[in-house]
């Protein structure tokens, strides 16, 4: 068999694993769940959040500005949900024993849980793009879209603020990437749901509480300083909104490869790395039969 | 493999490559100390070797109502003492202090305002010595409660002869005192700028600052006592209409009075001219997030004053900071409407004036701050918080940038800032934040002696940051120079040895570090009252607070 088949080949397995992933996955009521709070509490959180800022006379100003604001509290309450969703990945197919049937066909273990990354990939792009929905979808709303002015002058082209989100939005990609990977690999050890979800919270919120470390303690690496907070990285997963939110004061994005973004891909493929390998591992030695 | 971490690491090392390499400067670092909290602090030369020195006034926990001054010499090499080479303690009638050249001795002399007159400190080869009278004259400290010594600007050079008036405040308005030949001041004139009295009837819940229990009283007929305060107008002493001569302008209420100084010296009687200002609408002044502060300064150089009308708060968006400018035109007249509108958005009120690109007139500074949940976020996770400033360079025709059809200026540049807060030590020292005492480092000033007000800016993490300013106000993204020095919020900005270049002081002291002290000496003491070990007769708690009670100071002269 030719390369070119043989990629044919594989490829068409990962689609086949992934679109069951996919189907099985949005039939469960648990994931629908899911996906319905993280749409219904960022509808309610616009709702409110308009609302309140109205009330207090303290109002955003813009709808891209609304739009980043109600992103970053999607992406802080957004993920957990999401961190639990993808936990039962691996573990609904254990527990559920259809793994069995899916390695009695000819499918290795390796594109099994490869293809529950390329899932999980797809379902933080979906949960992504219903926060970046309902952010820029409100934000016309209540403040319209369009150039972004300040007293009747434009800061920025339409253009370029889109351009600049999705560049944002590919960064945000990697802290998820990576609590997708922390996910699954506890995923790949557990044998019940309820067990996968109930470990990973724990372990979610052990890497939460280290981002509380004080920000002044670390470690100085040159001209920079790489604070151990750091090391708690789903916290890094606001950074890229900590730099988007530059562009509704006026000042251009000039560079995204800043020392903060630096540290987040830094921690971030580390911490993918390892979770990554240890879920093959896992997935690899494990003895599903028993 | 190999190629792919060699590229990885090529794309962090160029993120973090130093940029194009430029002069920096260097500093001589002294450190001083002194046994107490910093109060105020004075610039001057005060021993008459033409290096200017620094008075600090300060206080001591263990010695209530009583304000010091420690006085630092600078030596010829530009450093500083270990220790105050005066020290003073202030007379109990003492009420407000300045720094000046009143006297024959040399140098500038420390001034003390008391409410029988003014008087001078006779400087000692050992100290400080006698209080020597140069005015006797009640003012609007006589018959005053005793209090902390505060510095009050009281000595001006009214008529550009390089020898100080003194202006002395009292009831029926300043009082002007002028140097004759002799060295002696008299009483020239006082100017018809009355303070404005105001009163209230009772206390109003205030009994644990007044003792006024008597509020609470019930069934008991009594006259409540009667509060009132005089508040002087704020004094300018500024050229407002361009006749050379410098004039008198008192500002209060939003009320500016013009008191043209006439060819022989004195001051007319009435005003010359009395501008009054409002601009909030009767709806908007009944709102508490909104109000209106007037100042002036002369932005285009022409001579002539501007005013500046700052509006905080609107119906809409109680964040809005907006300022209307005034153009002053020759009569010290003005547009009914402004001539130009700054809009911005702020926490503070605060905005500076000053000649960033070295033409003679005056950008405005104003600084922007944007509340979004993302900064929140960034204090809770990074501690630190996103400081921008936005600048407005006044133009060849005296104006801001503004748009054909515009009705507001726009921004020439924006700087954005990343300062490190110390949360837990704005917990600890929450009282500093709220008195408004929480300034960090960040402002403009010419420290490299090219004439270019540059940026320097704490970073909060015991850095200093130096953004090179120049013609073109064009600071660089990253900091061109950087030095360590511990972060302060209690600093002075002044170019000690005259080389052009602005120099550094920072003070160190807050209630943390001192109840830090205190319990250090509190566990020395519990260590002196162990079992065997000698304890110390009758100790006596003030004094080991005050003996922990101390202020550092770290002095960076340029080299």
């Amino acid at each position: 068999m030719s390369v070119s088949a043989r990629v044919r080949e594989s490829a068409l397995v990962y689609v086949r694993l992934v679109r069951t992933d996919m189907t099985k996955l949005f039939r469960y009521w648990v994931v629908l769940a899911g996906y319905g709070a993280m749409f219904g509490i960022a509808l309610l959180g616009a709702y409110l959040v308009y609302h309140g800022e109205q009330a207090i006379r303290v109002t955003s100003g813009s709808g891209y500005a609304f739009a980043i604001s109600l992103v970053l509290r999607c992406v802080d309450f957004g993920a957990p949900i999401l961190f639990v969703i993808l936990c039962i990945l691996f573990a609904l197919e254990v527990g559920n024993q259809t793994i069995k049937c899916i390695l009695t066909r000819p499918v290795t273990r390796l594109e099994l849980i490869l293809s529950k990354y390329i899932t999980a990939l797809i379902m933080i792009v979906v949960c992504l793009a219903i926060f970046a929905a309902i952010g820029l979808g409100t934000g016309w709303y209540y403040y319209g879209l369009g150039d972004l002015t300040e007293n009747e002058y434009v800061l920025f082209r339409a253009g370029y603020l889109y351009q600049e989100m999705a560049i944002g939005f590919l960064f945000l990609l990697i802290p998820f990437l990576t609590i997708a990977s922390l996910a699954l690999m506890i995923s790949a050890f557990s044998s019940t749901t309820g067990g996968a979800v109930i470990i990973g919270l724990i372990a979610f919120v052990f890497f939460q509480i280290l981002g509380l470390i004080p920000a002044t303690l670390g470690i100085r690496l040159g001209e920079n300083f790489f604070p151990y907070a750091t090391l708690g990285f789903p916290s890094q997963r606001y950074v890229p909104l900590y730099v988007l939110d530059d562009l509704p004061t006026g000042v251009p994005i000039d560079n995204w490869w800043t020392w903060d973004i630096q540290k987040m891909v830094i921690i971030c493929s580390i911490y993918f790395v390892i979770f990554f390998t240890i879920s093959i591992v896992a997935v690899k030695k494990r003895d599903f039969v028993l | 493999m190999r190629k792919l971490l060699l590229a990885l690491f090529g794309l962090l090392g160029a993120g973090t490559l130093p940029g194009p390499a430029r002069a920096d400067i260097s500093f001589r670092e002294s450190e001083c100390q002194f046994p107490g909290t910093v109060q105020q602090r004075v610039i001057a030369d005060l021993n008459g070797d033409q290096r200017r020195d620094f008075l600090v006034s300060y206080t001591r926990s263990d010695k209530e109502k009583k304000t010091f001054a420690a006085v630092f010499y600078q030596k010829p090499d530009g450093s500083f003492g270990p220790g105050p080479n005066l020290d003073y303690t202030f007379p109990a009638e003492a009420r407000v202090f300045a720094v000046g050249d009143v006297a024959e001795s040399p140098g500038d002399e420390l001034v003390v305002v008391t409410g029988q007159g003014v008087f001078w400190v006779e400087k000692t080869a050992t100290g400080f010595g006698r209080l020597l009278p140069l005015i006797a004259s009640e003012n609007l400290f006589t018959g005053s409660e005793p209090g902390q010594v505060v510095l009050h600007r009281v000595l001006w050079d009214l008529d550009g002869d390089r020898k100080l008036e003194i202006i002395l405040p009292a009831e029926g308005g300043p009082l002007i005192f002028r140097r004759n030949p002799e060295g002696k001041f008299s009483l020239r004139q006082q100017v018809n700028l009355p303070p404005v009295v105001s009163y209230r009837i009772g206390s109003f819940g205030d009994v644990f600052i007044t003792d006024d229990i008597n509020q609470f009283l019930r069934w008991h007929t009594y006259a409540k006592r009667v509060i009132a305060s005089h508040t002087m107008p704020d004094f300018f002493f500024e050229d407002a209409n361009d006749d050379g001569r410098t004039d008198l302008l008192g500002l209060l209420n939003n009320k500016l009075r013009i008191f043209c100084q006439e060819p022989d010296g004195s001051f007319p009687q009435s005003p010359t001219a009395v501008i009054e200002l409002s601009i909030l609408t009767p709806e908007e002044k009944k709102l508490t997030l909104t109000g209106e502060a007037l100042t002036y300064a002369d932005l285009d150089r022409d001579g002539m004053i501007d005013l500046i009308m700052t509006k905080w708060g609107s119906t809409e968006n109680r964040t809005e900071m907006t300022r209307f400018l005034y153009f002053g035109k020759p009569g010290l007249k003005f547009n009914p409407k402004p001539d130009q509108i700054i809009g911005s958005t702020s926490a503070g009120v605060e905005f500076g004036v000053l000649d960033l690109n070295h033409d003679q007139k005056l950008d405005l500074i104003i600084p922007y701050f944007h509340f979004a949940p993302a900064q929140a976020f960034k204090i809770m996770t990074q501690n630190s918080i996103k400081i921008q400033f936005q600048l407005y360079l006044c133009g060849p025709n005296g104006r801001y940038s503004q748009g054909q059809g515009k009705d507001y200026a726009r921004p020439d540049r924006r700087l954005i800032l990343n300062y490190k807060i110390d949360i837990i030590g704005i917990l600890l020292d929450f009282q500093t934040l709220i008195q408004g005492k929480f300034q960090p480092l960040l402002t403009f000033r010419d420290f490299n002696g090219d004439q270019f007000p540059d940026l320097v800016a704490d970073t909060g993490s015991d850095k200093l940051a130096f953004y090179w300013g120049n013609a073109q106000v064009e600071f660089a993204k990253q900091p061109d120079q950087v030095i360590p020095l511990e972060s302060a919020i209690v600093y002075d900005l002044a170019d000690l040895n005259g080389d052009g270049k602005t120099d550094i002081i920072t003070y160190y002291e807050s209630a943390e570090r001192v109840q830090e002290k205190r319990k250090l000496a509190q566990k020395a003491r519990q260590q002196a009252q162990q079992p065997g070990a000698e304890a110390p007769a009758g100790v006596d708690e003030s004094k080991l607070m005050a003996t922990a009670e101390a202020t550092r100071i770290k002095v960076l002269v340029s080299k």
